[in-house]
């Protein structure tokens, strides 16, 4: 496909491609009304900034407003929220997971292919579109219905961040367990294995360590969502930020976002080293 | 006391995308049968393993395997069918990230099992790791057992799939091209090999092969395969080179008289 | 009974086999994590389906979900109807398609951006190998469809590459600066950016763009150094600099990945940006925000429902334009 053409004949077409491209861009700008003279702060904006920036410098290491007195400290709410943050997001991840795999296997083509019953054609197309679903709600979105439908507990944090991780984990499972060799599935299916049991032994297990490296870049994710959950009121690292903010308490939304910024950092070597040995 | 054959094929005729692969072919296997396929490339030799490996239906003609005809039967008795030939593949079909200990296991996964195939694949007991042991000593890896198969050269991991084979404790043996890509030297070890279990576990054994002489020295009989036609099918000490020379011919020379 | 010499030999095989203590640690903190937070106080997850919980979600599908308007008229599915139409028409609809706007405004920028950064940080020989993305084991989301292909074009070129980065120090600097800009959630740039900013959409197109532009300039870097080097070998023979050869010879051969690239990330943008009206400007996360301010949930679930519309809508012309790039 890429060489169907010389490339003479190609420049044209992908410069008409790249200047529509950009065309469109500005188009649809200019019809949201979204001027380049609006990306310079506002007056108050701009003392905001400076502000803000300058508590980079000192972040707060006590609280700086008025607490009652046997208040936890500042430090021990950031661990507190720390640990809630964490916890959060793993046992979101550790849902998804658990429905994540069984999903993945019905909406593969490997888990039918060849199979021309009923269940065979209609399976797999529903579990997509279920899995397409569950991924369209932003965690977000889902946040907010979820504290109105169950009311303000990390539980109802939990499965918000579990549903749509849920969709992305079974798609791309999915695609990983269509792209693992089919060799040893067939071996296995001829000397007598199951459809089921082939896959089980034979695809999924040369699949695992990529399923698991995704595993741990999701973790990721899961966590800054979880982070983010505390804008919405759950008990997490984001609600402090939020609340400091608001009172243009700065310092302290920096002793926040250092701490995020080290869980994401700590988050992200571990997880790297994971995935580095999981290819080796 | 006389056996069945292990195989018969009654004029088997196979298309693949409409191209025929097999025409017409006929055989015989005997128990404890030592049999080679020759040909050159392309002759339909792979094609013809899978169909007395129960595994490709063909389109024409009666196959008998293990006094079962495969395709008459309800899927669990195919299965059943299947758990009981041992098929070495070209390629070996490992999981190259499984230990070697969990390849040779799934030998057996063609058992009835359900759930307790996880746990033997798993979690495996004393004994069955003893027998794990015992079938790649067979085949004289037994302390690569832990080893992760990708970690294995070619020939050793030829053999795991050979222990998972025997692991199966089939009761016919076939090889695709098991010497296709070693030098002359490996190619003797591994024919003696095969030879050596097929006697020990006193199984028929099929075996797919380039090389004439090889398989006159390890066979009984050898069949020649060519354009998807038996060209030849002649206890191995009576093969002339006659007709040797006419399988491997390239085409448009067939007729050329020597 | 004392282990026989050959239990002993299998007990020492399996004592000395090679394993990585590194996984085996790490997945075991996996587990404890999930098990613990699940199982431990500390969350109360044990509770989340208690009694007044579920009187909670017995009411949230009884009476909080019946618009106001339907329950004063008892009109059934036509007053449904009636009411998700005037809503729909009165502000639903804009918010959407402002969504949309957002979301392509930002990813035009981002790929643009990314673009022209990446034809800086292309490096020369980037390792022995010639490794993709999911080899290294970053995932960052990149569609694992197209993997097969630059894994088989990382193949192509695994020996010599020739193209040279137009300074180390300039191209190290950007790849570290593509990381850093992904790492931090997008929901918090816009938050901090709504502050400052005057009130237009603008936040919200920023900090998609960073976030997304920090992912597609690592992948576009990632493409055009999985360029075989043919065509640019002849171009630098006949004098031309490092990223004149990466726009004149690489960028053709990648530009096809690119557009697949950029159509993926598209999808994810769409989503995105659902949410980040929530910090304050017009999309369907604003109008969320709002309507929960007015304790309207009906409204909510109908305008979740939108968005969820247009995400659907976008993931399908992504696939599809990757469909057809294929």
């Amino acid at each position: 496909m890429k060489h169907d053409l010389p490339p003479g004949r190609r420049q044209p077409v992908r410069l008409f491609a790249l200047l529509s491209f950009a065309l469109l861009g500005v188009l649809v700008a200019g019809l949201m009304g979204l001027m380049p003279g609006d990306l310079i702060p506002r007056e108050s904006g701009a003392r905001t900034a400076m502000d803000f920036f300058q508590g980079a410098l000192h972040p707060a290491l006590q609280h700086n407003n008025w607490v009652p007195p046997n208040a936890p400290s500042l430090f021990e709410a950031i661990a507190a929220a720390t640990q809630r943050t964490l916890l959060i997001a793993f046992a979101a991840l550790g849902l998804a997971l658990v429905f994540a795999l069984p999903l993945a296997f019905l909406g593969a083509e490997c888990t039918w292919k060849g199979n021309t019953s009923l269940w065979a054609r209609w399976v797999p197309k529903f579990t997509r579109l279920g899995i397409a679903l569950l991924r369209s709600v932003h965690e977000y979105l889902l946040a907010l219905l979820f504290l109105a439908a169950i009311g303000l507990s990390p539980g109802a944090g939990v499965l918000a961040l579990a549903l749509p991780a849920t969709g992305i984990l079974a798609k791309v499972f999915g695609e990983l367990l269509d792209e693992a060799q089919t060799r040893p599935f067939l071996a296995l299916e001829n000397l007598g294995a199951t459809r089921a049991t082939a896959l089980l032994f034979g695809t999924l297990p040369r699949a695992l360590p990529d399923i698991a490296a995704y595993t741990f870049y999701r973790l990721e994710c899961a966590l800054r969502g979880s982070f983010i959950l505390g804008f919405f009121g759950f008990p997490t690292l984001g609600l402090g930020l939020r609340l400091a903010f608001e009172e243009g308490d700065y310092p302290t939304v920096w002793t926040y976002l250092y701490a995020l910024i080290a869980l994401m950092v700590i988050f992200e070597l571990s997880s790297a080293a994971m995935r580095r040995r999981l290819r080796s | 006391m006389s056996f069945p054959p292990a195989c018969v094929l009654g004029k088997v005729g196979l298309k693949i995308d409409g191209r025929p692969i097999l025409e017409a072919v006929s055989l015989q296997v005997g128990p404890m049968e030592r049999v080679a396929i020759l040909g050159p490339s392309g002759a339909g030799k792979t094609t013809l393993l899978r169909v007395l490996g129960a595994s490709l239906a063909p389109d024409q003609g009666a196959v008998q395997i293990l006094d079962k005809n495969p395709w008459q039967l309800k899927s669990h008795h195919l299965r059943e069918l299947r758990s009981q030939i041992g098929f070495v593949p070209q390629d070996h079909a490992l999981v190259p990230n499984l230990r070697v200990w969990q390849n040779v296991a799934a030998g057996r996964l063609g058992r009835a099992g359900g759930l307790r195939h996880l746990r033997r694949m798993t979690l495996p007991r004393a004994q069955e790791l003893r027998a794990l042991h015992g079938v790649l000593e067979q085949v004289g890896i037994g302390d690569l057992l832990f080893a992760t198969t990708s970690t294995l050269s070619g020939g050793e991991q030829q053999r795991v799939a050979i222990a998972r084979s025997l692991y199966q404790e089939p009761a016919l043996l076939l090889a695709d091209e098991p010497v296709a890509s070693v030098d002359p030297t490996r190619a003797e070890q591994v024919m003696a090999l095969l030879v050596r279990l097929a006697d020990e576990n006193r199984l028929p054994l099929v075996v797919s092969l380039h090389d004439v002489a090889l398989a006159q020295r390890h066979t009984d009989r050898v069949i020649g395969l060519r354009g998807g036609r038996v060209l030849f099918n002649l206890p191995s000490k009576e093969l002339s080179a006659t007709k040797c020379e006419e399988l491997y011919a390239l085409p448009g020379q067939e007729e050329t008289p020597r | 009974m004392s282990p026989s010499p050959l239990d002993k030999r299998i007990a020492e095989l399996r004592r000395t086999r090679s394993r990585s203590l590194g996984l085996r640690l790490g997945g075991t903190i996996f587990a404890c994590l999930v098990l613990y937070a699940w199982f431990s106080p500390s969350l109360e997850l044990h509770n989340l389906f208690a009694e007044d919980r579920r009187e909670n979600l017995q009411r949230f599908f009884t009476v909080d979900l019946v618009p106001i308007s339907v329950q004063r008229d008892g009109s059934g599915l036509l007053g449904w109807l009636a009411w998700a139409l005037g809503v729909l028409q009165d502000r639903a609809l804009l918010a959407s398609a402002q969504t949309l706007g957002i979301a392509i405004v930002a990813i035009v920028i981002a790929a643009g951006a990314a673009a022209i950064l990446a034809s800086f940080a292309a490096r020369e020989d980037p390792s022995p190998t010639g490794t993709s993305s999911r080899e290294k084991g970053n995932f960052c989301e990149v569609p694992t469809e197209n993997s097969r292909s630059q894994i088989a074009d990382a193949g192509a070129c695994s020996t010599v590459t020739s193209r040279k980065a137009s300074s180390p120090w300039l191209g190290r600097c950007l790849r570290l600066g593509f990381g850093l800009t992904r790492s931090l959630p997008e929901y918090l740039l816009a938050f901090l950016m709504a502050a400052t900013l005057p009130h237009t959409a603008w936040p919200a197109v920023l900090a998609l763009a960073l976030h997304n532009g920090g992912i597609l300039g690592r992948l576009f870097t990632e493409t055009l150094e999985n360029v075989p080097p043919g065509p640019g070998r002849s171009l630098q023979a006949s004098g031309a600099g490092p990223v004149q050869t990466t726009v004149m010879a690489a960028w053709p051969e990648a530009f096809t990945r690119a557009v697949a690239l950029t159509f993926y990330r598209f999808e994810t943008c769409v989503r995105d940006a659902t949410v980040l009206g929530m910090v304050g400007i017009g999309s369907i996360g604003y109008l969320v925000v709002e309507a929960r301010a007015r304790q309207d949930v009906p409204e909510q679930f109908l305008l979740v429902l939108c968005g969820a519309s247009i995400v659907l809508a976008s993931d399908l012309l992504s696939r599809m334009v990757r469909r057809r790039l294929r």
